[in-house]
């Protein structure tokens, strides 16, 4: 049975209709045709699916999405401000070179974006905490962790 | 993905007579982080049509002390109480505990009921459909365990016919602190202690039952200690896990209570008293009681026999942390 939702998705207010089972990252994905947020396990063990709900990184791919009904939703579609191509992070990420296969680059951006809200000033331990439930095949995690101190000096 | 109908509670009432109408039909969802894989997997043979959401059940989401009792709502997510300062300044081990609990995500959206009452994680068990499952093992109703024949590396050491092992690392950690579970239904409520929360083939919780408060007396020891044994180091369930805490009765009169995670369906527990005193012969008798109370009922399966010398080192590092 489909049933209509109300939420705020990058700044937008979305009105949709959807099934009661799907998860927000299908919804996401398959239905809003968003793609850059990405499923790697479906699980809650990889993070490549991670978006910020009230502030808050959240795996999409165990997230109901009955459940964002009144929340506030942001993926990484939705984080540079206005007039502005890239969010730091996303510079940041560029120029150090932390992006190699780009798999994990938006669920680590999300990662460190909640980070962020709820720090300003995080240190390295901080960091590693933050990324934690985030996978990396490529990098090493090194370039990443400059990536997001990067971002922090640069804000 | 199992389709299924969702509703919303609107409050503790309404969402007890949700489940008290539709009993087994329904299926209460918290942070949804391991009903959803339940759902996606197929693994079990029957599935309830209905999901109510307990979420925007506010009155369930609370930490405070009363009565020298800490007590925690069912839907206080695990970061809220990880950062909590009753938990970061008298319970530490709390902290300790969740901090290996999952990803800094699942913790966001994941609750203390929702760890508590989380399926187990045997992999016969939760063999997905999508692979050819779901495997009809003794727990399903079938005729055997197929963890004995097949591979049982992170099985149980105690097993009572089904040898899947208690997930939950805050298990291990409130049964140490002697924590109390208040479990409610429509017109009932009663009151478990953290091991008769599990039985071995399943929750001791009717389908219309919920766990509603964790009850946790403020009377903890002098030093609290979790350890955790994993293969990785973030995100993964334990192999093994123990929780000690250390506590002086009457001068010199200490009282150890170290609980056991890993070796089979619930936390298992060693109580010692005895005149402490601060030397290897006081790690020896410790060890030696853990023995004869606990390792004693041991029958390790083809593949799992090294989670009895691991457990030895790893109760030795414990006692010594707390002495
Ligand atoms: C990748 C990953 C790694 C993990 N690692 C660990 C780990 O190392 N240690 C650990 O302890 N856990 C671990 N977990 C489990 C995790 O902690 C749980 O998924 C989470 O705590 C469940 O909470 P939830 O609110 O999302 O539960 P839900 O998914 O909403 O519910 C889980 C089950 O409990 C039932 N339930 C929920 N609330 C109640 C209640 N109040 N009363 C009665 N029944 C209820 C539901 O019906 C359902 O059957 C891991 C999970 C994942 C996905
Ligand atoms: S350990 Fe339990 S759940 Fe796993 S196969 Fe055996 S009976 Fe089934
Ligand atoms: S896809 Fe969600 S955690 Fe891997
Ligand atoms: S860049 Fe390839 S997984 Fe991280």
């Amino acid at each position: 049975m489909k049933r209509e939702i109300k939420f705020k998705l990058n700044g937008e207010e979305v009105t949709a209709e959807v099934e009661s089972h799907w998860t927000l990252l299908y919804f996401l994905r398959e239905v809003l045709k968003l793609k850059g947020t990405k499923e790697g396990c479906g699980y809650g063990e990889c993070g490549a699916c991670t978006v910020v709900i009230d502030k808050m990184a959240v795996n999409s791919c165990l997230f109901p999405v009955m459940e964002v009904n009144g929340k506030d939703v942001l993926t990484i579609e939705g984080i540079s401000g206005p007039g502005e191509a890239l969010h730091p992070l996303q510079k940041a990420f560029i120029e150090e070179g932390a992006v190699q296969c780009g798999f994990c680059t938006p669920g680590m951006i999300m990662s460190a974006y909640a980070l962020f809200e709820e720090k300003k000033n995080p240190d390295d331990e901080d960091i590693k905490e933050a990324i934690e439930g985030n996978l990396c095949r490529c990098t090493g995690y090194v370039k990443i962790i400059d990536a997001i101190n990067a971002a922090k000096r640069g804000k | 993905m199992k389709k299924f109908e969702y509703i919303e509670a609107e409050d503790l009432e309404d969402l007890l007579s949700i489940l008290w109408d539709f009993k087994n039909e329904a299926r209460v969802i918290a942070g949804g982080t391991d009903l959803l894989s339940i759902f996606k997997d197929q693994y079990l043979l029957s599935y309830p049509k209905l999901v109510v959401n307990a979420k925007p059940v506010k009155e369930l989401d609370y930490v405070y002390i009363e009565g020298g009792i800490l007590k925690i709502g069912a839907l206080t997510r695990l970061s809220t109480l990880l950062s909590h300062p009753l938990v970061i300044e008298k319970f530490p081990i709390i902290k300790e505990a969740i901090m290996t609990i999952a990803t800094p995500q699942i913790r966001n959206v994941g609750t203390v009921g929702g760890n508590l009452c989380q399926d187990i994680r045997c992999w016969y068990y939760r063999y997905p459909a999508r692979l050819g499952g779901p495997l009809i093992c003794l727990r399903k109703g079938g005729k055997t365990c197929l963890a004995i024949r097949g591979d049982n590396r992170y099985h149980a050491l105690i097993g009572k016919r089904c040898y899947a092992v208690c997930p939950s690392d805050l298990a291990i950690v409130l049964c140490c602190l002697n924590a109390e579970i208040i479990v409610v239904k429509k017109k009932n409520q009663r009151k478990l202690d953290v091991q008769s929360l599990y039985t071995p083939l399943g929750l001791s919780l009717q389908p219309d039952e919920i766990v509603k408060e964790i009850q946790v007396p403020c009377n903890y020891g002098f030093r609290q200690r979790f350890i955790k044994f994993t293969i990785r180091r973030p995100i993964d369930f334990a192999v093994l896990s123990l929780a000690g805490q250390l506590k002086f009765e009457k001068k010199d009169l200490s009282k150890w209570i170290i609980t056991f995670g890993g070796i089979s369906y619930r936390p298992e527990v060693v109580v010692v008293t005895k005149y402490f005193q601060k030397n290897e012969k006081t790690v020896e008798k410790l060890l030696e009681e853990i023995v004869r109370s606990v390792l004693v009922k041991a029958k390790p399966l083809t593949k799992n026999a090294y989670k009895i010398p691991l457990l030895k080192g790893l109760s030795r590092k414990l006692i010594h942390s707390l002495m």
